[in-house]
């Protein structure tokens, strides 16, 4: 997409600046944005990352067993592909991606350094290539674990080391012979975000549970951070979804005019007729039992209205313009006029659209989970939220209202920034 | 620029000026209003005075007829309540007595309204084809059509209602009813400025007749509402004969204890008003059960009780009024409205506005109003009465024993010992219950109450799954067994009330300990229509539910054999078992208390060695009144029905 054209330049220089690079420049003018956009990848990490901090299985524990014998475990890098303890779809991916991620930079960082000094074309085919790479081993080795689970018999660490130092005091005290000193890392936070503890219902914050226990005895904290998994998986996935069905719409409708517009105008507007959340209630009604994934398919399935919109109004504007003439001209096909040469051009609004969409759908989520419609076993806020309101527990209102809060505030800043930044009216 | 401002100065003070009038006007106007509001009000009490008088002139008369004792002396207690007469109290199965309680309190204030909330809306009216509890609630105040009551002091006791004699023969098969004379239907609630409905516009007295056509109805496979209600009779109740317009014969096919009850506990259904179009004209007797389960009336109530349908709005409230010619004397309150209120938080709220003057707690809101709440909150200091009681119900685990999991008595067992219904009762539920160990009613002499609950207890669960060959072999942390050559792993789905939060939380806890023991627990929330026709088709493994009782218990619905495969039956977990069977066939025909006791004893030690549910608890109900509403009581059988003793004390 280099557009810039201007005689006296060297054509090096010209290769340097992209139609991104300008965005980026324009986008870290605004602080805000800019910090926003920081702030989400930090968001991202500590979803990814959520077992580093909490998780009640130990990274690494020696201790004696029944018979005596000392043992050493890794307890916490067999829980990540735990079926047993992580038994949902969304857990399995982002612990794929805690063990990925690190290789991932790493190999960002190799290719960068390769292909320094090479022009941006080929550089910029390195890095398509390595993103590319990295998605599709990412989804086939979530799906080989996916279909592969793996599980391990249920041991109670945590008892394991307080009762191990229990007897090695006991023994100090009594003066008998000390049995093995049990040694162990836990994560940060010890705890389970969905080990039901009776013996611990409703406690109040501060101590071991951060932010208390809810009416299971669960980990609120715990249970806070899982969320952030919920909640971005939900709206990265059902904003894909519907872009996917509304790019391909609006593209269509746009393109060819006339009578496909027509229909696929007239369906957009039998979709806008319904108010989206009655409908998405209402679709969720009809699955026996509402996984998130449904959820996530459904919200995609009802809102792909808004960029169709947009993708088919840019559409009209660019199908006339002489490059789309060039093309047809030139005897590209019709598929490949559509999707290579019109639709990168037409994508800027829809960009904006997406990332305010996701922090929508992250709302839509926690609205269905706090109306008990969401998935049951997930760690959602909006679960959260709802236990909170049945129990009157201050805090548990509070700590995933304000998770919503920054995550949905975070998302707005990032996309009203990239919005700013996309508008050639507003670039100095 | 100064005359622009005088002009500002007048224009402000002119407003000033309307201002204040307007406030003298505003106030002189309410006083006005209050005034009249006053005078109205005083008229009002007149006339309600006037009106009680003339009430108890009016019973005073008709019990000096009927030989009866008190009179109607104007400050006297019990003011206009009816001495009721069984016709020879002492002769030989003579099953009815006199109920003694007044129907009005002697410190009882006739009139006023009680506002009630409930908690579903109503589907029709029409009590033989409609059974919900909501509905059967009202029939019990509104129709109080039976022949007669149970006793509030000792259900085992029979007050006579509509009947005023019920004699049984010595081998019980044969009921000889003598009704009572003189007994007036209400009016239909219809339009009767409508020369349409000219024909309902006339009096009518209860007969025989209107006994005759309930049984007609109940048997007619065409009244399908009446389904649930005609399986009792189907089997073993021959037919009804009519003597003369107040007296009938039920006859029995078989001597059975059951008999009793469902001969006493019949209601007449009034074929003046059943049998006929809205125009008037008969039906066929072709089509009369497809129309008396459609009828047009259906969406209203008829009845003979103390209180007469007025109006219903659906989803919103039902509105009944006191019947001045009730045979049985006078009932304190003279209006009574039924809110639906479907959402717990909103009938808590309306309760606390005093909207209405009682509800019934959740758990959640007993954990907050109650064991949390203020000591000066109204809960706790004494301004709203508190009622708690066992209900005649229970809640379980039910177990597919079709299921290749579930057919082993030991895993059944075993995944009791890994439910921790103690915990959970008291956490969850706020330890509003009674852990139980069979389906017998905790505070009824059938349950055993010797038998240990089995105790929360993991390694004892762990140790009977191996001993029925549920070993983890793979070493993957799930148990697994070969069976029929091929590896199960023991993982299995529950299905739970998609809208209770509490049996939620069950779940999530009974999960989490299962898989400490190596068993894979996934919870569904399902609808109940949905649950039902899983339950129905025996599309299952494993479901929460509950049952509600019957006072005397009979076994034979939920464990018969007979039931496991019979369709729609309610034997949903297939439990067969050859002792069982003849306990419950032998129960049927046993009379003797002492006797019965024993059987439904050693009924009791089968379900708690076979395990066909995991019995979980016997919910307590928390009713809460406020102060308004006196003299509020439970009947034990019942509870949910509303009672016709309390009174309204306006401040």
């Amino acid at each position: 997409m280099d557009s810039q054209q201007d005689g006296g330049v060297p054509i090096d220089a010209i290769d340097e600046v992209t139609y991104w690079s300008i965005v980026w420049g324009q986008f870290k003018k605004n602080k805000l944005a800019y910090g926003g956009f920081w702030a989400t990848i930090g968001l991202v990490a500590l979803a990814i990352y959520a077992p580093v901090i909490v998780l009640e299985r130990p990274f690494y524990i020696s201790y004696a067993n029944a018979e005596g014998v000392s043992v050493t475990e890794f307890p916490w890098f067999w829980s990540l592909f735990d079926r047993l303890l992580f038994e949902n779809g969304i857990d399995v991916f982002f612990n794929i991606l805690l063990v990925a991620s690190p290789l991932a930079i790493l190999s960002g960082f190799v290719i960068a350094r390769m292909a320094k000094g090479n022009p941006v074309k080929i550089r910029s085919k390195l890095w398509r290539r390595l993103v590319g790479t990295w998605l599709v081993l990412l989804v086939v080795v979530t799906v080989v674990v996916s279909l592969n689970p793996s599980s391990y018999p249920f041991v109670d660490y945590r008892d394991i080391y307080a009762q191990g130092v229990a007897q090695s005091e006991l023994a100090k005290v009594t003066g008998k012979e000390a049995t093995q000193i049990p040694s162990a890392i836990f994560p940060p936070v010890a705890q389970s975000f969905r080990n039901a503890e009776l013996s611990e219902v409703l406690v109040d914050a501060g101590g071991n549970h951060l932010l208390g226990t809810d009416n299971r005895g669960r980990d609120v904290f715990a249970r806070m951070i899982y969320g952030t998994r919920i909640a971005l998986t939900i709206g990265v996935v059902a904003v894909s979804i519907y872009l996917f069905i509304g790019v391909i719409l609006g593209a269509l409708a746009g393109f060819f005019a006339g009578k496909v517009d027509m229909a696929v105008l007239r369906l957009i507007e039998i979709m806008r007729c319904f108010p989206t959340l009655l409908l998405i209630m209402t679709l969720v009604a009809f699955v026996d039992d509402p996984t998130i994934w449904h959820v996530m398919l459904i919200i995609g399935v009802v809102r792909w209205t808004g960029p169709a919109r947009l993708v088919r109004g840019e559409f009209l504007k660019l199908r006339g313009e002489d490059f789309v003439a060039a093309a047809v001209a030139s005897g590209v096909p019709q598929w490949r006029v559509i999707f290579r040469h019109v639709l990168p051009n037409a994508l800027s609004p829809v960009l904006v659209n997406a990332t305010f969409g996701v922090a929508v759908c992250i709302l839509i989520e926690a609205t269905l989970s706090f109306l008990g419609l969401g998935d049951a076993s997930a760690p959602s806020w909006g679960e959260t939220l709802n236990i909170g309101k049945q129990n009157g527990e201050l805090i548990m209102i509070l700590a995933p209202g304000f998770a919503i809060f920054i995550t949905v505030s975070l998302l707005n800043l990032v996309g009203e920034g990239l919005r700013d930044a996309l508008d050639p009216k507003l670039r100095r | 620029m100064s005359r622009n401002l005088t002009v500002q100065l007048m224009t402000a003070g002119l407003m000033l000026a309307l201002l204040i009038a307007i406030v003298i006007n505003v106030v002189q106007f309410n006083s006005i209003e209050a005034t009249t509001l006053e005078i109205r009000q005083k008229v009002d009490k007149n006339q309600k005075d006037l009106a009680d008088i003339q009430d108890r002139l009016k019973k005073g008369v008709s019990v000096g007829n009927g030989g009866g004792g008190t009179t109607a002396n104007a400050g006297g207690d019990n003011s206009g309540a009816v001495k009721l007469t069984v016709e020879d109290p002492d002769a030989k199965g003579q099953l009815v007595s006199v109920d003694p309680t007044p129907l009005m309190a002697p410190d009882a204030v006739p009139g006023g309204t009680l506002n009630i909330p409930a908690g579903s809306d109503f589907k029709g009216w029409n009590f033989l084809v409609e059974s919900s509890t909501d509905v059967s609630a009202v029939q019990d105040v509104l129709v109080h059509g039976l022949l007669a009551r149970r006793s509030y002091a000792d259900p085992n006791k029979w007050h006579a209602d509509l009947a005023q004699s019920v004699i049984v023969s010595d081998d019980f098969k044969t009921y000889h009813v003598k009704l009572r004379k003189g007994v007036k239907w209400h009016k239909p609630a219809v339009d009767f400025s409508n020369p349409r409905y000219k024909w309902l516009d006339k009096d009518h007295e209860l007969t025989s007749d209107d006994f005759k056509f309930f049984f007609e109805m109940l048997l007619d496979d065409k009244v399908q509402g009446a389904a649930s209600k005609r399986g009792y009779y189907k089997d073993d109740f021959d037919r009804i004969e009519i003597i003369n317009d107040y007296e009938f014969k039920l006859h029995w096919n078989k001597k059975t204890y059951q008999s009793k009850a469902y001969s006493l506990e019949i209601f007449p259904v009034p074929r003046w008003l059943y049998a006929y179009d809205e125009d008037g004209n008969a039906y066929s007797p072709e089509i009369i059960g497809v129309k008396f389960n459609s009828h047009w009336y259906n969406d209203r109530a008829i009845g003979i009780g103390p209180y007469r349908f007025v109006e219903a709005k659906p989803g919103e409230y039902v509105k009944l009024e006191r019947f001045p010619d009730y045979f049985g004397g006078r009932v304190a309150i003279d209006k009574i409205n039924i809110y639906v209120v479907k959402d717990n938080d909103r009938r808590l709220l309306m309760f606390k506005k005093n909207e209405v003057d009682f509800f019934s707690m959740t758990p959640t809101q007993y954990r907050q109003e109650i064991l949390e709440g203020e000591d000066d909150s109204p809960f706790k200091n004494g301004r709203y009465t508190i009622t708690k009681f066992l209900r005649l119900a229970y809640r379980y685990i039910g177990w597919n024993q079709k299921s290749e999991l579930f057919k082993d008595k030991r895993v059944r067992t075993a995944m009791t010992h890994a439910f921790d219904r103690e915990r959970i009762l008291s956490e969850v539920w706020v330890g509003l219950g009674k852990v139980v160990t069979s389906g017998f009613f905790y505070s009824s002499p059938a349950y055993d109450k010797s038998i240990e609950p089995y105790p929360f207890d993991l390694n004892k669960a762990k140790a009977l799954l191996e001993e029925a060959g549920w070993v983890d072999s793979d070493g993957d942390g799930i148990r697994d067994k070969v069976i029929g050559g091929k590896k199960t792993k023991f993982e299995f789905r529950l299905y739970i009330y998609n809208n209770s939060a509490e049996y939620k939380a069950l779940a999530d806890i009974y999960k989490e300990d299962l898989v400490k023991i190596g068993v894979v627990l996934n919870v569904t929330p399902l609808d109940w229509p949905i649950m039902q026709k899983r339950m129905e088709d025996k599309d299952f493994e494993a479901f929460t539910g509950g049952w509600g009782l019957d006072w005397e218990p009979d076994p034979h619905q939920l464990w018969h054999s007979s039931q496991a495969d019979a369709p729609k039956a309610s034997n949903f977990i297939s439990f067969k078992n050859a002792e069982a069977d003849e306990i419950i066939d032998t129960g049927r025909k046993t009379f003797d208390p002492a006797e019965r006791t024993k059987l439904f004893h050693r009924f009791h030690a089968i379900m708690h060695e076979e395990q066909p549910y995991t019995f979980f608890s016997v919910p307590t109900t928390v009713f809460v009144t406020n102060e308004r509403y006196q003299n509020f009581k439970i009947q034990k059988p019942r509870p949910h029905a509303l009672h016709r003793l309390g009174w309204i004390k306006e401040k």
